[in-house]
């Protein structure tokens, strides 16, 4: 029988995190950029239960509630903004917002 | 029953006001002018109840997540001072552009709040939220002239760098939550007091962290959001990003680094890793700021690099401290100097009107001389401040930064940094040459001071000069503030 290790996890998170950072630098849509910061805070959410595992203490499980909570606010924060741009440009696409350049 | 509600008052008062006005903003949505009263009041009552307090004595409270000491009592009295005088200076450019919302107040006192709670944070797990409770609004107020795409494209940029480097920030908080098994700061700081075998994972936890902060302080090369930025954002946010954000920034990456005890043997190899990440980046941001300053048109583009190579001096500062723990002062002398010219600075921008929609360009101060001395005047002390040049504060503050990292073996990059000021020095004269010896262009703005926003600007001024005749008040004031203990 396999047992899920500490390490196990911690290795999901990091790709998990990976996934997001990488996706972050490398798409252009706008919205998916949110999308992957979001993937990032999951995948550091992941990291802290597994430390936590490793432990043997709550900590990191609260530190996961605070982290989530402030992960919702800003998602609506983001949107916010990214709505705001909508209006006034019509696109969600990174290349074609470029008026502020040296 | 909650204890040390006493030394605590300044932060329930901004709380508690922060629900006010957010009450009276939702009540009177058709005028602004209450909720404008009840941030001032709010402010007022936090800076008069912070400045009753200022003697109080270090100590951890809340079950040990947050410190009070009288320098987090500074410097929230200061981040009050700075947001009455932006409220006040900011009206008459908030009507010119009809952003003149009541959302705008309680989001500055939610900035603020967050900024002061991220300089008494003890936690990791605290510092994060502050961190977020201060970033929220500010990419919010960044993209507060919905109706113009460069604001919001300044906001969706700062956004997304932003959550990102949020997201890295904790990724190092846990790694040194693996590593030492407590996100609290002293209880890290007696881990690594001793030897351990997870010093490598904690090590990259820390210098995650220091990333994060560094990328928040825009140290070169994490430092290309900020032109963006100051220049999309609302004329009185880019001065509040640059006085409060950023001093709350810096005083916090000074204490995150200082979490590892660097006098212990077991730390050296570290220790030499955080000193070469901190030299590098601290003589890049001095060469693109004082480099790329020289080229630019725009006038927040402009202070966005000038603040990008005040970076620069001010990691000098924190790597003169490094090792010595005790000696933070220069960095807390620089940040106060800093604050105050910026203030002043963004005072005098705010009362520009501009005739083409472009932003406050080099060429609207063509001819102030003649259009109004006074401004003129104001400026140039406070360009002079900024170059550095002695009788104003600006040279005082670079004189105990450049001394302070020459006490620690720093003489190469001083010797840099004293080549940047010269170049830089270009730049700041150029402006001043531009008001004194050109006729007004015909597209030049016209400056209009208003009645409070020229009080900022002339009681900034003459802070600035005071400070750098008589700088021995706030020296021996700002060195009896102990930053770590």
């Amino acid at each position: 029988m396999i047992t899920l290790e500490p390490w196990m996890m911690l290795v999901v998170s990091m790709i998990i995190f990976c996934i997001g950072l990488l996706g972050v630098i490398l798409r252009k849509n706008l919205l998916i950029m949110l999308m992957c910061v979001e993937l990032m805070l999951n995948g550091v959410n992941l990291s802290f239960v597994a430390f936590s595992k490793m432990h043997q203490i709550l900590d990191g499980h609260l530190t996961v509630l605070f982290v989530m909570t402030v992960a919702a606010a800003e998602s609506a924060v983001g949107l916010g903004l990214v709505i705001a741009l909508f209006r006034n440009l019509r696109t969600v696409d990174s290349d074609q917002i470029q008026m502020l350049r040296d | 029953m909650i204890d040390h509600l006493d030394v605590m008052m300044p932060w329930a008062l901004l709380s508690g006001g922060i629900l006010i006005t957010l009450l009276v903003s939702v009540i009177r949505v058709d005028t602004k002018r209450p909720a404008q009263i009840s941030a001032v009041i709010t402010l007022l009552a936090t800076l008069i109840s912070c400045l009753g307090l200022l003697q109080v004595p270090a100590e951890t409270v809340f079950s040990g997540i947050v410190e009070i000491s009288p320098l987090t009592h500074f410097i929230l009295a200061l981040f009050s001072a700075i947001g009455i005088l932006f409220i006040l200076g900011g009206d008459r450019y908030l009507n010119k552009e009809g952003l003149h919302l009541s959302d705008y107040y309680h989001l500055l006192l939610i900035l603020i709040l967050g900024a002061s709670a991220l300089t008494c944070s003890k936690d990791l797990v605290v510092t994060f939220i502050s961190l977020e409770v201060m970033s929220l609004p500010a990419y919010t107020l960044t993209g507060f002239r919905r109706n113009d795409s460069r604001s919001n494209e300044a906001a969706i940029k700062y956004y997304i760098l932003g959550g990102a480097i949020g997201a890295v920030f904790l990724l190092g908080t846990s790694f040194m939550f693996g590593a030492t098994g407590s996100t609290n700061l002293n209880t890290i700081f007696t881990w690594s007091q001793s030897g351990h075998s997870d010093m490598v994972i904690f090590g990259m936890g820390h210098l995650l962290i220091l990333i994060a902060f560094m990328f928040k302080v825009a140290a070169a090369p994490f430092h290309f959001w900020k032109p963006d930025v100051y220049e999309g954002a609302p004329t009185p946010v880019t001065g509040i990003m640059a006085t409060v954000v950023t001093t709350a920034a810096f005083v916090t990456l000074v204490r995150l680094i200082h979490i590892v005890d660097f006098n212990n043997p077991s730390w050296a190899t570290y220790a030499v890793t955080v000193k070469h990440v901190i030299r590098w980046m601290a003589a890049l941001s001095l060469i693109v700021g004082s480099a790329v300053i020289i080229t630019q048109k725009n006038l927040k583009r402009m202070l966005a690099y000038s603040s990008i190579s005040h970076t620069g001096y001010l990691l000098l500062g924190v790597l003169g401290s490094l090792g010595k723990g005790e000696e933070i002062q220069s960095v807390m002398i620089y940040l106060f100097g800093y604050t105050l010219m910026t203030s002043g600075i963004f005072a005098l921008m705010s009362q520009s009107e501009p005739k083409a929609d472009t932003g406050i360009e080099l060429i609207d101060l063509t001819g102030l001389m003649k259009r109004s001395p006074i401004q003129t005047m104001l400026w140039s002390i406070f360009f002079f401040s900024m170059a550095g040049m002695p009788f104003t504060v600006g040279f005082f503050t670079k004189y105990f930064v450049f001394m302070s990292s020459i006490g620690s073996g720093e003489t190469p990059l001083v010797v840099l940094a004293a080549l940047c000021t010269v170049v830089s020095a270009y730049a700041y004269m150029r402006p001043i040459a531009l008001m004194v010896m050109r006729d007004a262009d015909p597209t030049a703005a016209n400056w209009n001071s208003g009645f409070w926003s020229q009080i900022v600007a002339v009681a900034a001024a003459a802070g600035v000069v005071f400070l750098g005749v008589m700088p021995n008040a706030m020296i021996q004031y700002l060195k009896g503030i102990p930053l770590i203990h």
